[in-house]
Parts: structure tokens; sequence; C-alpha cells
């Protein structure tokens, strides 16, 4: 729909203006040459790289050699490593369904709190997103380790004796992730919520729809949008979080991302841990493949 | 009256959430002035973990590193992501569509992902770890949502503005300068902001292009949580803390006044 | 079961400390076209949303068909509202937008397909059937709410100045269709306007409200010809007020002194020096180079001295200005303006039953 717009504004703009103001033409070199240099020497180069490493072979110390290989793919989908991506897409699922089911009441809640203190609520959403996730994290951990807040009370109130293991588990990851990425989700649902227009609820109840049927069949589609940004928004980086796992989930819990790290720094795998990101990435680009299909024509680029 | 028990719960459930996201928070800080050291006993208020943090060159060392990267790298990704969104917006291209996505890969993809990309990199090349690489690494994510920001504030601008000062006779630098320049100065600001946050805050992709000489406070702050939990930790996240909210709040302040 | 559609009882409504309809009662027929005239604010479109169920009155009784139903939410309610913005769904096509109250009350599906159809033949808009919202007109969109409403046999249409957003030209052609789909099918209409022409068009009966309050009910006739109060008769159509107070009084007419002039007007139940205001339409006034030989009590005869000539096609408004420096308007036919400049001396004069006496 939009393109022949474009096109018609940049036929009829050179015709106008290039003939006096030659001076034009440098502006282009000097507005979009900087970040085209930039964006391809260190963001599209390396992953070029990688993507090249990913088919090397690892050398006996730790660096690269021929012959090139598939070997790096064929093994992620050996049962040790392939669990690892299972786990980690299941954690960060549950993460996303959680997020999303404690965020969406809340968000439609201050979406349609009065104005004259919507904004101060949302300061407090705003807040807690922009502060350091290893913080937010290492405030859990405050919480929960064994000597922790909560062990502490619940003993000097003597309703447990030996101190419960809150820490170090997979629940301890869940709400690690689920805390550090509650805001991604709701903001976008706020967004698409309060952008919903209240007379489409009122029609909706004028043509007979129960409260239960408008939320069904009116206000979740129309909010559809900013359930899918959310929860692109939670489910990617939470598959990348690893100083979650790191510091609540111990030893125990590997996820891709811890695994992809090792591979670079402990076991120095690096064709390994390539395509290990490879694989990570092209999952992710699958899903934001999908989210940009889903939301095609809706305004679908509201993922800020 | 048959309202108030929806709004009863709604005030009730939004309460909880809001407990949930701060009450943790709450708790670091509090125990920042405990002094106890060992445990969770609350034994009696006292500033000394700031004082020792203070005393603590590793830490110190770190904030500066922190520092000097986030005001480079901000500075750098201000402009040239202001830059580029002026381009974006006044020009049309071949490869405007490439580019567009390969400003918005970085926004979504897993940071794990460019972290260790731009190791390889820096590796393969024999760059040194170091301020150098921290530097281009975080101007590398920062770029992108700099150039959103501005480009938002942008869209709301209204062309005919330029159009004008040009029929006036001012020539395209003088109009960039005089006038869209002060109109979308709040963007420009508020997309600078975000990019000090966003160094400041960073963690995954300092992880892997960071020296040993070079660790920011949220590597620091990694390393001593690994090491196990201590009241220093404690202040050193509150200030931290006070440090985004004091810059939230002043953007907030921005925003505002642009409405 | 012959009683009113809608009654509304000694309704009351405030928002906060803000009192937005103040003690308000109606009776609306069966079958008939009822508009709620008003200016902004005047609480005509909050009336309207308590009638469909989207406010609910701080004080009051409102009835539907014989039955009090303010404490009802809008779902359980047999009326339906044409929006000012329409509100159709915008991930629904348009069948399935005139489809969505019969799928919530689980109609069967083959009745649903032939009542949708029927509603969409009945706004000629078979064939964008499969339509979105974004794909439609403002004024196919607006038939699409109506049908959307209408499909549900709805005892009372509520329309909220529902043709506020289109064109003057489809506004018109609209007003003619509403108009005649309320006859074909005999529901019972509500509408919202702001726009006197539009509620003098198409109304049985007008409801004129200001500021929370009923001013007047009546046929459109009624409103214009016999405003009850001051705010009535300026609010539809032009109007020359006089104010003045009533001195003398017999049977059939008083003569009431409005600042030395003295103005007759036909009798009425008043005590002497009682403040009024005398009402008379530009149309109904004529004007003459001197004075007309007839009694005072025949004619109502003003000096005064032409200001400015207006030209508006067939008629041309003529401003007198009237001793005391009060202007007064009148109509002239074009082609037969009076011999007259600018500053020239002339007379005013109407018959004393076309000047109607308000005491609000």
């Amino acid at each position: 729909m939009k393109a022949p717009v474009i096109g018609s504004a940049t036929s009829s703009r050179p015709a106008a203006t290039t003939p006096n103001r030659p001076v034009r033409d440098y502006g282009k070199t000097w507005t979009i040459g900087p970040i085209l240099i930039w964006m391809s020497a260190l963001f599209l180069l390396p992953l070029i790289l990688i993507l090249g490493v990913s088919f090397f072979t690892r050398s006996s110390f730790g660096g690269i050699e021929l012959p090139l290989t598939v070997e790096n793919y064929v093994r992620f989908f050996d049962p040790l490593y392939f669990k690892i991506l299972w786990i980690s897409c299941v954690l960060a699922f549950f993460t996303t369904a959680i997020c999303l089911v404690l965020g969406y009441p809340f968000a439609y809640i201050v979406a349609r709190s009065p104005i004259n203190y919507r904004n101060i609520l949302m300061l407090l959403i705003i807040v807690p997103f922009w502060t350091n996730s290893l913080i937010r994290t290492y405030a859990w951990i405050v919480l929960l380790r064994t000597e922790g807040v909560i062990n502490t009370i619940l003993m000097q109130l003597g309703i447990i004796s030996q101190p419960l293991p809150l820490l170090y588990n997979e629940t301890a990851v869940l709400i690690g992730l689920v805390y550090t990425m509650l805001p991604f989700m709701v903001l976008p649902l706020y967004a698409s919520i309060e952008k919903l227009d209240k007379s489409l609820l009122e029609a909706s109840s004028d043509l007979g729809a129960k409260p239960v049927h408008t939320f069904w069949k009116v206000t979740l589609p129309l909010t559809a949008p900013g359930i899918m940004a959310g929860s692109l928004l939670v489910f990617i980086p939470s598959l990348g979080l690893f100083f979650i796992p790191d510091l609540m989930g111990g030893s125990k819990t590997v996820l891709i991302g811890n695994l992809i790290k090792n591979q670079f720094l402990t076991a120095r795998d690096w064709p390994f841990g390539s395509a290990s990101s490879i694989i990570l990435m092209g999952l992710t680009l699958l899903f934001i493949t999908a989210y940009i299909l889903i939301t095609k024509d809706k305004e679908g680029k509201e993922l800020l | 009256m048959r309202y108030s028990l929806g709004r009863k719960f709604s005030v009730f459930y939004a309460s909880l959430i809001y407990l949930f996201l701060y009450m943790p928070i709450a708790i670091l800080i509090l125990y920042s002035f405990n002094q106890s050291k060992l445990n969770a006993v609350w034994t009696g208020f006292t500033f000394d973990w700031y004082v020792k943090l203070m005393q603590n060159s590793d830490v110190l060392e770190a904030m500066k590193t922190s520092l000097i990267v986030a005001l480079i790298s901000t500075l750098a990704a201000t402009m040239i992501g202001t830059l580029a969104a002026v381009g974006m917006y006044r020009y049309h291209f071949r490869g405007k569509t490439a580019l567009d996505a390969m400003l918005y890969l970085p926004i979504v993809i897993p940071e794990i992902v460019m972290g260790i990309s731009m190791l390889a990199l820096f590796a393969q090349l024999k760059v040194p770890l170091g301020y150098f690489t921290l530097i281009a690494a975080h101007i590398t994510f920062s770029v992108p949502f700099v150039v959103v920001v501005v480009r938002a504030r942008l869209a709301g601008f209204d062309k005919s503005i330029e159009e004008a000062a040009m029929d006036l006779g001012a020539t395209p630098w003088q109009t960039f300068v005089k006038v869209t320049m002060p109109v979308i100065a709040p963007g420009i600001l508020a997309s600078a902001m975000l990019a000090f946050t966003l160094s400041l805050d960073d963690v995954i992709i300092s992880f892997f292009v960071a020296g040993p000489a070079s660790a920011t406070l949220p590597l620091k702050i990694f390393s001593m949580v690994k090491f196990g939990v201590t009241p220093e930790i404690n202040a050193l996240s509150t200030l931290m803390l006070v440090v985004t909210l004091a810059i939230v709040i002043f953007a907030e302040r921005i925003r505002m006044r642009k409405e | 079961m012959l009683g009113p559609m809608v009654e509304l009882q000694n309704v009351v409504k405030r928002f906060g400390q803000h009192t937005v309809v103040h003690d308000l009662s109606l009776h609306i027929q069966k079958g008939e076209f009822l508009t709620l005239l008003g200016p902004s604010g005047c609480g005509k479109t909050t009336t309207l949303r308590m009638i469909a169920g989207f406010e609910h009155p701080t004080s009051g009784k409102v009835k539907l068909d014989g039955e009090f139903v303010q404490d009802l939410p809008a779902y359980s309610r047999d009326v339906n509202t044409v929006f000012q913005s329409y509100a159709l769904f915008p991930h629904l096509n348009a069948y399935e937008n005139v489809a969505f109250g019969l799928r919530v009350k689980k109609v069967a599906r083959e009745e649903i397909d032939q009542r949708v159809k029927q509603a969409l033949r009945l706004v000629q808009l078979e064939e964008y059937a499969s339509r979105k919202p974004e794909q439609l007109s403002g004024g196919q969109r607006q038939r699409i709410a109506i049908a959307r409403a209408l499909v549900n046999n709805p005892k009372v249409l509520l329309l909220d100045e529902p043709l506020g957003a289109l064109d003057q030209k489809l506004r018109k052609q609209m007003q003619v269709e509403l108009k005649h789909l309320q006859k074909q099918l005999g529901v019972t209409f509500v509408f919202v306007t702001h726009d006197q022409e539009e509620a003098l068009t198409m109304s049985d009966r007008i409801a004129v409200m200001n500021k929370g309050v009923l001013e007047q009910v009546g046929t459109p006739a009624d409103i214009y010809d016999r405003p009850a109060t001051r705010f009535v008769a300026e609010f539809i159509g032009e109007t020359n007020l006089l104010t003045g107070t009533v001195k003398l009084r017999d049977s059939r007419r008083m003569l009431i002194d409005c600042g030395g002039m003295e103005v007759a007007a036909a009798s009425l139940q008043l005590p002497e020096n009682e403040k009024v205001t005398v009402a008379i339409r530009p149309e109904k006034s004529a004007l003459s180079l001197a004075p007309v030989e007839t009694g005072i009590d025949q004619l109502v005869q003003l000096p005064g001295r032409l200001t400015e000539r207006i030209y508006c096609g067939g008629i041309t408004r003529t401003v007198v200005t009237l001793p005391g420096g009060i202007p007064f308007v009148a109509v002239e036919k074009t082609d037969q303006l009076l011999p007259v400049n600018e500053g020239d001396e002339l007379f005013v004069n109407w018959q004393p039953e076309h000047g109607v006496v308000l005491t609000r």
C-alpha cells in the first residue's frame, strides 16, 4: 500500500531541488555513510564471521582449522545438547506464559486507571524496566539464599527449623526470569490496551455480549499485537540471559545461553559455540518472521 | 455500587504486582544499611558499607571504566544514530529496507549472539580486549535504539517548515542546524539518555568484550555476586539504582514537557 | 399495552460534583422518531447513554417497554446503538460485524446468515460483506453500523450524532435514508444531534436540552413557531429578541414596553410589570418606507435605520437598527428590495400574534 507513495515522492524530489542545490547529494553520504560502515563492520561482519567459524573444525589449541564440516550442527542435535535447547525453550515459554498471565490484567488495570495518576503508575513500571537486570537478579538472591531474608524470617518465626533450599533450582531460575522480564511484557501490552477504543467495548455490550464475551471476542483480538510483541520481547532474551541460570540455578541448570558462553570461554570450542549461536539466532529469526507475518497488516512495528 | 467490588480487586491486584516488582529492590536497599555482614538478621543501621565501597579500589576502577565507556559510546552512538535518522527521514535510496533490517536486528536478536560474534571478530583481528573493544561494542548496540527514538520524533515533524527555511534562503546545513535540530532536540536527548542507560546496564555483551583490566561496574558486581552476597554489593547496587532512577525521572520530565 | 416505549422518570446524573442531567422526565412513544437536540455538553448524549445502559442514573428511573431497566447493564437491554464513531470492530469484516450481536446470543447459524444478509440488503451493502471496516468509506461504515444495530430487532434504536463525521452532501442523503428506514421498519428511534436543521427535518418530536435541563418537547412546528423559552427560540433558527415589561393587558392583547417601543402581542396570564421577551422570526416580519395606517393592536410597527444588507441568493437579509441600538433582522425578496440605502429610515412591522412572548 505504501510503496507507490514513497516511489512518487522519490521521483518528484530530485526534479524539484537537485538542479540548483547539488549540495544535497553529500547529505546522503554524510548521514547514511557512518552508520552503514559502522554497522557493517561491527554487526554484520561479526555475524558472517561466526557463521563461517561454525563450519570449521576445532584445533587442539582451542583455535580453528580445516577441514570444513557440518559436524558442529550435527553435534547440536545430539540428545545431550538438544535437551539443553529444549529445556531453554520450555523455560522461556513458561517465563513468557507467566509474564503474560500476570502482566495482562495488570496492564489492563493500569491502562484503564484514572488519567490523573496513570502517568505515575506507568513511571513505576518504567523504573524497573530500566533497572539493571543483574541487580534485580541479585535482589532475589538476597531473598532466597540459605541465609537469606525469607529463610531468616521463617526461622525466627519458628515456622521452619532448617533453611529451605529456595535457591539453586529451576523454580528460582523461573522466578528470576519472570521478575526480570515482566516489565518487557507489560509495556507493549499497556500500549495496545490503552489504544483500544472504549466505544468498541460499549458496542459489544450494546449488542448483547456479556463482559466475558466482550473480552474474548473484542478486547483479546484487538490487543493481540501487544500480546505478541510482549511475548517476543520476553521469549527471545529469556533464551540468552546466561547470568540468571548462572547465579540462581547453580550449576544444575544449563541453558542455551550458558552453553554458548561456556563453549567460548571454558571449553574453547569456537566452532561449536558459533554453530549454537547461529541456531539460537535462526530460532529467533523464525519467531520474528512469524510475528511479522501474523501482524502483517496490523501495525506490527511496536516492538519498542 | 455494582462496580466497587471489581475496582477493589483491581487495586488489590495492581498493588500485588507493584509489591512483587519493588519489594526485592526495597529489601536490597534496606540491607545495604545493615550492620551484620553475615546474614539477614537486622543488627543496626550503618553507612559502613558505603564507606568501604569508596575505599575499594577495584570498585572505583570499575566505576571509572563504566562512566568513560558510557560517555564516549553515548556521544558517538547519538551522533551516528541521529545523522542516520535524519538521512533516512529525508532521503530515499537503494537498500533502505536492508538498512532498516540491519538496524532492527540488533534490537531483537539475543544479546549473547552479538557479544560472542564481536568477540570472534576482535579475536580474529587480534584486537586486545579493553576500553576500545568495550566502547566499540557499546556503540554498536546503542546506535539502533538511537535511530528508533530520533526517527519517532522525526515522524511527527512537519516537512514544510524545512521547506519554509530553504524558501527563506537557508542552506541545507543552516536549515538542519537552525530548524531541524531544535525541533528534534528532545528526541536526541532522550535517545542519548537511553544509550547512556543501556551502556551503564549492559552485562551480557560487555561480559565477552571486556578485558581483564577493563571490567565495567555490572561485570564487577557479577564477579562479586559469584563469590557470595555481601552488604557491599547491596550498597553498590543501591548507588546504581539511584543513578538509574535519576536518569529515568529526568527522561520522563523531558517527555512530559514535549506533550 | 400502549404505554410509552421509553420512559425517563426524574432522571438525575452526576459525575462527581458535576450534575450533567437535572431531573429529566420524558416519554417516547412506540414507533416515534424523537430527537434530543442541544449544544455540546447539554447532557443529551449522557441521556442517550443512560437509555443504552452505558451510564446509570444517579437517581430516577428508566423504563423500557413497561419494565424498569435503570440497573440493567447494556448487554441485557433490548436497545441498540449507532455510535458517533461507528465503533465497528476493526478485526471483523462487515458481515461479522453485523453478525456479532446474533452470535453472542447464540442464534442458529442459518438464521444468522439469513438475517445478516437481509440487514445488509436493507442498507444496500450486500456486495461489501467481506470488506474490513478500513476498506469502507465513511458512508458505508455508517450503514454497516446501522445494519449491525438493526439486525438484532431492537425495541429502540439509539443514534449518537451518527451523521457528524460525514460531509454535507452525504449527510443530507443519509438523513433522508434514515427517515425512510425508520418509517419502513416502524422502530422507535432516539436520535442525538446538535444540528437543529437535522432535527427539524427528521423528527416526529424534538426534545431540546440545555445545561442538563429539558427545555421543551414538541413537534418541529411547535418548537419552531412556539418556542417555550428564550434558549429554544435562539437555538432553533434565527430570532429577533426584544425584552421589556408588560404594560397593559386585556383578554385578547397585551402591550409590552420594550425600552420606549410599544409592542403588541397575544394576551397571556401575566401580571403587569412582568419582565418578558418577545421573539420574532425574521420571515414573519416585513419592512415598509412609511407607517401603515392601522391600529396599534393590529400591527406592531417600529421605526429604524437600515444598517446592512446581506445577499443570500433568492432572499436578502436586511439588518435594521431600532431605537436604543437594537439590531433587528428582517428578510426581503432579492428581486423586490425596498428602494432605500444604508442609513435611511424605514419601518419594521409584524402581526402581534407572530411575536412569541417568553417568560424564561
